[in-house]
Order: structure tokens, then sequence, then C-alpha cells
């Protein structure tokens, strides 16, 4: 029996999981969270012999549909980039989870939070693996719905439900826009074949919208007078799903603040994989977003600012939780920047970002886990009351290097001694530099830059806090045990040697991901009718421009090491509430005020108080006066029953009489 | 020959006069001789065009209709009867327990 | 008395509706009601009819009459005898 006729097994084996932890957890050996363990643990197994075989022939991919209703279908679909993100979510997803058995050990609801992170995961597999567009939106709103539960795990506290809710809200207007697009996409679809779908044919598969792409491409729609191809607007609501769902500029509010969920939550879901679905939406309905003009521009231009503006604050937060949030936001901005520079390097950019993705994933995971162990054990998330961790906590601040290494990019360009951020990361700035070169934009490639050096900058300003110096408060604490440190040791080797290893191949594995038995699309048909320009052969950078990611990211770890290990320059000086730079960084540019005061309170709150206006007093107006006119008729009209059948007689016999006649009136007349 | 019409005209005056009863009185017995005026005005009827057509049923449902006003002004009766029990007179003006 | 002259105009209104229409109805009837100067009457065709074509309307109004009776000696009887 061939490992691929498994693939359903997948999803399957979590959701099960969940059920039976669900309700039995209880009662089980650590709330039962061997179970989800196993389950994942079989999946990552499945799939990493389907990516395996994927690897010699990746034309082969594997695709499984059975018939839903009507025009709909439930299917599987395993083709390089699936298999890729397959591998990575069941891994990282596998570790996480024995991390939590040890994290989540004095925990009194762990059984609920195994099952519900084996939901998350089989929802998040769902995702992944859809073969149409209406299935994958199912499962994403699934992912959602995870995160939501998961954030507010601890809902005794006032600010997780908070939290819980803010990050459900934020992710749904992104959800909408995703919704809207799906239906723009199908009347479009409906409009291509003249109302009469065919038979047999699922149109909202992959393949099958892959197909009407120029049909889709030369419908037009006006706009505020613009002339916008259809395909832009419904790969721009896409991307507005992505937007959500990665945290990119501006609906990234909410990852900041689902924090407040257990570290592991943050680590499995806000960084490694349900921030990636939009990134890997994009990824999936690439073919699309080449058809589509001015789509990837959009997509790189969001990116590249998120990248920066989150790096920005992320050198000011002091809850160390808080700043991983706002470097997950900033890496994000990176993937969804990689995937815009489609504009000039077609597919390969999909390899890039993607690639970005998993090494993003190994890593952001690691540093979560890392900074979970440190709370684990010091008891605080704020950084200025650690300080002296490394010395307790030798294997946990190791790791936490060498995560921090891969994310800030260290590495020697031009062979393949690096961390794997260095890898994935250099290519999107090369990517970038391709870009400005070839169009003579230099902004993507600046807030690349820009942002590479504010990463480090950030990352290694925690390490310092953290781990060096000596103890600022009495905390205690003790290394972590084994059940933690293992998973951590096997994603430090992850983060360090992944990059390096399968640079190559990484890249021409999912070159070819929409060239197969299932969807076959020409990027460089699609890049005529989005109106772009590919460039071939890349690679001829200038040294410089080769070696600058290093190089800020070397700058970041000076400036970090002189200001917070050797504290050349007082930072009282720096971090007070009269430095306008440094409020505006640490109130997060008021996009409190700005969203919650202005935007909620005062606009929003106003439209409805307008709207309540015309509900309460128009709309409600007209049906309370219907009603209260009809009671008051009644109220009159009612006297006329007096209750004797004799007036009734009369009544009935003159209406007999009358109608009669207005017959015969109306008979004449005809 | 004496024209159907006439008897005709006859149970509509009949039937008139058993309405008019019917929507004057206040005597529940009057009302039930009037509910009779009107019966037996549809039964003028149902002789008169079962003579004018040939058909015999017509006459013969006129005995059962008779038969049937019977039952009804037994029960009639009867319930006027209550009535009187419960409230020491017939008159339907004051039985308005329909009303509002 | 404004009562009674409604009731009046109703009657007289329904009276006028009903009568119009079967004047100006063009009634179907034979041309010579059948006479039979032997026997009058029809007594005896009215009895063969009741018990060969309607004997079961005829057995159910018996019925129907009968329980019309003890219904009405039930409720007339009211509770003062029991």
């Amino acid at each position: 029996m061939a490992i691929e006729n498994l693939a359903f097994l997948i999803p399957l084996l979590p959701a099960l999981a969940f059920v039976i932890t669900f309700f039995f957890g209880k009662k089980m050996y650590s709330g039962g969270a061997l179970i989800p363990i196993g389950a994942i643990a079989i999946s990552c197994i499945i799939s990493v012999l389907i990516t395996i075989n994927l690897l010699q022939n990746p034309e082969e991919v594997v695709h499984q549909s059975i018939h839903w209703f009507a025009i709909l279908n439930l299917g599987i679909l395993i083709d390089p980039l699936a298999a890729v993100m397959l591998s990575m979510v069941t891994f990282v997803s596998l570790l996480i989870h024995i991390y939590a058995l040890g994290y989540m050990s004095h925990d009194p609801g762990k059984s609920r939070y195994f099952a519900e992170t084996a939901l998350f995961t089989a929802a998040m597999l769902g995702v992944i693996l859809s073969d149409n567009i209406l299935q994958l939106f199912i499962c994403w709103e699934l992912v959602g719905l995870c995160s939501y539960l998961l954030i507010g795990f601890w809902y005794q506290k006032p600010s997780a439900a908070a939290a819980a809710k803010k990050a459900f809200l934020t992710t749904r207007v992104g959800d909408v826009m995703f919704l809207t697009g799906i239906i723009v996409l199908f009347s479009g679809i409906f409009k291509v074949y003249n109302g009469n779908l065919p038979e047999g044919i699922y149109v909202l598969q992959f393949s099958e919208m892959f197909n009407l792409i120029p049909q889709l491409s030369a419908m037009h729609t006006t706009i505020l007078g613009f002339e916008v191809s259809q395909l832009t607007i419904i790969t721009l609501l896409f991307f507005g799903g992505a937007v959500g769902k990665s945290g990119q500029f501006p609906l990234h509010v909410w990852l900041p603040d689902a924090m407040e969920g257990p570290t592991t939550v943050s680590a499995l879901i806000h960084a490694a994989t349900m921030v990636t679905a939009g990134v890997y939406l994009v990824a999936r309905t690439f073919p699309m977003f080449m058809g589509a003009p001015d789509a990837l521009i959009v997509v790189a231009y969001v990116g590249g600012f998120t990248a920066l503006f989150a790096s920005t604050m992320g050198i000011v937060m002091n809850d160390i939780k808080r700043v991983l949030a706002f470097s997950t936001i900033s890496q994000l901005g990176y993937m969804m920047l990689g995937l815009g520079m489609g504009a000039v390097v077609g597919m390969e950019a999909v390899g890039v970002s993607m690639f970005h993705l998993i090494n993003h994933a190994f890593f952001k995971a690691l540093l979560f886990l890392c900074a979970g162990s440190v709370i684990h054990s010091v008891g605080t998330q704020d950084m200025r009351q650690m300080g002296g961790v490394g010395k307790i906590m030798p294997i946990t601040f190791i790791t936490m290097l060498i995560a921090s290494l891969a994310l800030a990019g260290f590495g020697i360009p031009g062979t393949s001694i690096g961390t794997s951020g260095f890898f994935s990361k250099d290519a999107i700035i090369e990517t970038t530099y391709l870009f400005a070169e070839h169009t003579g934009n230099y902004l993507p490639y600046i807030f690349g830059i820009v942002a590479a050096l504010l990463t480090s900058t950030y990352i290694f300003r925690l390490l310092f806090m953290t781990f060096t110096g000596k103890p600022r408060t009495d905390y205690g604490g003790h290394e972590s045990p084994n059940v933690m440190t293992i998973p951590l040791s096997i994603l430090a080797v992850f983060a360090l040697l992944f990059g390096g290893i399968t640079k190559k191949a990484f890249n021409d594995f999912l070159e070819v991901t929409f060239e197969n038995d299932f969807v076959h699309v020409s990027m460089e048909h699609l890049a005529e009718l989005g109106n772009y320009d590919l460039v071939h052969g890349a690679g001829h950078e200038p040294l410089f421009i080769l070696w600058l990611p290093v190089i800020v990211g070397v700058a970041g770890l000076v400036i970090s090491y002189l200001i917070y290990y050797k504290k050349v320059v007082d930072m009282s000086t720096i971090v007070s509430r009269n430095n306008p730079v440094y409020k505006l960084l640490y109130n997060r540019y008021y996009q409190h005020q700005i969203f919650i005061e202005l935007i909620a309170l005062k606009i929003t709150y106003g439209l409805s108080l307008i709207g309540e206006f015309i509900d309460r007093k128009i709309i409600d107006g007209i049906i309370d006066g219907i009603s209260d006119g009809t009671i008051a008729i009644g109220e009159t009209i009612r006297k006329v029953q007096t209750g004797v059948v004799q007036s009734y007689a009369t009544a009935v016999i003159a209406g007999v009489g009358l109608l009669i006649i207005l017959l015969k009136l109306i008979v004449e007349v005809q | 020959m004496i024209p159907l019409t006439y008897y005709l005209i006859l149970s509509t005056i009949v039937f008139t006069i058993g309405l008019y009863g019917i929507m004057t009185q206040r005597n529940g017995v009057r009302l039930l001789m009037s509910v009779e005026l009107m019966l037996n005005a549809a039964n003028i009827n149902l002789v008169a065009f079962s003579s004018y057509n040939d058909d015999m049923s017509g006459q013969v449902f006129v005995l059962f209709s008779i038969a049937l006003a019977a039952a009804e002004a037994v029960i009639g009766f009867a319930i006027l009867l209550s009535i009187y029990r419960m409230r020491d007179m017939i008159d339907v003006d004051n039985i308005n327990l329909l009303r509002w | 008395m404004l009562n009674k002259s409604i009731n009046a105009v109703v009657a007289l209104l329904f009276f006028a509706v009903v009568a119009l229409a079967v004047v100006s109805t063009t009634w179907v009837t034979v041309d010579e009601l059948p006479q039979n100067v032997a026997d009058q009457s029809n007594i005896e065709a009215i009895g063969v009819l009741i018990f060969t074509q309607f004997v079961i309307p005829f057995e159910v109004l018996s019925i129907v009459l009968l329980s019309a009776l003890i219904g009405a000696i039930y409720i007339a009887k009211g509770e003062v005898e029991q």
C-alpha cells in the first residue's frame, strides 16, 4: 500500500485525538497529552514520507477528492508547496506538544489545552491540504477559532479574554475580506461560464481556478473611476484575509496581545503555523497573483512596511514575549515582501518566501519555547526583572543564542556556512535588490535592510537583558526538565543547519509547485497578463549587496552589546517619558489610541449611535407606529363586537347583499 | 300554468320575513320561529323546482329537511330552556358572552 | 328604533337583490306540469323513492333525529333532577 493513500489520515488523526482528549482526557495520564502527541507523530511520519516521495518525482502530486455536493468537493492536494508546509507543521507541532508536557504540567486545564492544540493542528493541516478554496476557507476559520480559544486559555484573566476577543475580531476583518474574495471569484467564474456551470467539474478547485485566470483577468470593474481587473480585486481580497491572519499592517494589532495565551500556544500558533497561513494562502493562489496587475506590488509594499514598522516597536518592548511577537510580525512582513517580489522573479519568489517561512518556523518556535522555558523558571515575563539567567539555564541560553543568530541572519555569503535565517532572509533581501535594480524602486530594499538592522538590535537586546549580567531581582529559577530541553535542542539543530543544507534543493523543489499532473500553469504567460516584467539569472549582485545584510546584522549585535552589556550609553536618558521617539515607540505608535479610542470609540461608536438612532427612532418608530395605530384602531373597532349574534347576522346579510351588487356591477362593466 | 318565478318570489318573501325576524326579535322563541320560516322558504324552493323539473327527489328532500328542522327546533328549545334556567329570561340581547 | 329601520333596510336590500336575481334568471322548466287525473297525490311515488333510492339518508336521518332528541332531553333536563 502506497503511503500516498494514507494522506487523508494526516488531518484526521489529530482531529480524532481532539475528540478523545476533549471528552476523556481528564481521566488519563497527564491530561491525555499522549494521544495528540501520538497522533501528530504518525501524521508527521506520513507527511515526511510523502514529502520524500515527492522529492523524487515532484510532478506526481498526491490528489484525492470526494464529491461533497453540487459543484463542491472535499479534497486533499499535496504538491511541493503543501508538502514542505505539512512536514514543518507536523514536526514543529509534535515538538511543541512534547515540550508542552513539561510546560503545562502544573496547569489544571491541560486536557483542554491538549485537545484544543490537537484540533488546531488538524485544522491547520486542513488548510494546507485543501485542494479547493472553499475547504481552505472553512479550515481557515477553524484555525481562527482555535487561536481564539487558546489565546483565551486562561480565560479567568480579563486581559486574556480581551486579547482573545481582539484577536478574533481583528482576524475576522480579514476573514470577511477573504470570503468576499471567494464570492467575487465565484461570481466571476459564473460569468465566464455564462451561468451554466459545467457538470462534473469542481469550479472552486485550484486547478479550475487557475485555468480561468486569463478570462478573469480580462474582466474589468470600475472602482472610484479606476478600471480594475476582476482578478486584482479577487487577489487583493484574498490578500486582505492573509493580512488579517498573518498580522500584516494594519491588522497586526492582535498579534502582540495574543501573547496572553500560554507560551507554547504562542510558539505553535502565533509564530510557526497559523500566522503563516496568510503567507501560505498567497503562495497557494500565487498564479492568480501573478496574473493580477498591481496585486504583487501591493503585497510587497504591505509586507515591507510591516517588516520595518513592527521591528521598530520590537526594540522598546520590555515583555520578552512581546518582543518576539513584534519580531514575528516583522518576519511575516519579510515573507510577504518575498512573495511580492514575484513581480520580478516569478515563481522563485514562492520558493524564497516559503524557505523563510519554514526557517522562521524553526527558529521562532525555538525562540518562543526558550522564552517559555525562562518564564517557566523565573516566573515573570518582564525582562527588566531578569538578567543573568544564562548561568542557571545553560541549555536554554545556548539554544536561544542559536535562534537569535538565525533570526538576525548570521552567515558567510557565498558559502554554505550560516544559520538558516541567513539563507532565507538574505535571499529575500537579494530579490528586493533585484527588484530595485530592475525597476529603479529602492523602497522595498530599504525597508528590508533597515528592518534587518533593527531585527538584530532587538533580538540581541533581548538576549543581553535576559541572559547576561547580574540578576536584577531575586527570582530563584532552575533549568527546565528534559522534556522541555530536548525539543529545544532538536529545534536548535534545525534552526542552525536546515537552511544551509536544503538551500538549493528547496528552491528547485518549490519551483515546480504549479507544474504537475493536477495544475499546470505557465508563469511566463501569467506574468504577461499581470504586466510583470520578469528577469532571469539572479545572483550577480555586487559583493557589497551580498554582505550588507550580514553587516547590518553584526551592527545590530554591536549596538545592543554596547548599550545593554557594556552600557556605554546610559539608557535612563533615552528610556524616559520625555523622549518623544521612545514614547512613540513604547506606545506602539499610539495604535491603541488610534484603534480603540479613535476608530472604535469615536468613529465606530458615533456610527453606531447614528445606527441606533435610525434603528430606534426611524425603523422602530415606523414599526411601533404601525402597531400602535393598529392597536388604536382595534380598540375603537372592537366596540362593534357587541356579542349580540343578531347584529352579526345583520352585518353578514348586508355584506352579502352589497357584495352581490358589487359583483353584478363589475360584471356589467365588463 | 303559474310560472316558477312566482313560487321563487314567494319563497324569497318568506325568507326575508324570517331574516327580518332573526335580525330584530329579542325573544328566543320568536327567533326559532323565524329560523323555521327561513327553512320553509328553502322548502318551497325545493318543491317548486322539483315539480317544474319533473324530478321527485326534490320533494323527498323536503321531507328530510322538515325532519331536520324538527331536530333543530328541539335542540334550539333545549338550549333556550337551559338559558332560561341560568338567567330567568330568554332575551338574546343579554346573551352577549361573545362580546369584546 | 334606528336599529329596526337599519334592519328593515338590510332586509329589503336582501329581498331586492334576491328577487332581482330570481326575476332576471331564465329558469329551465318542463313545458307542462305532469297531470295524473286518476290519482292527484304523489305520496306513493315519494314513499317508493324514500325506501329505494334514498334509503340510506333516511336511516341516517332517523339516527340524527334520535340523537337530537336524546341530546335535547339531556340539555333540557339540567342538573336539578340528578
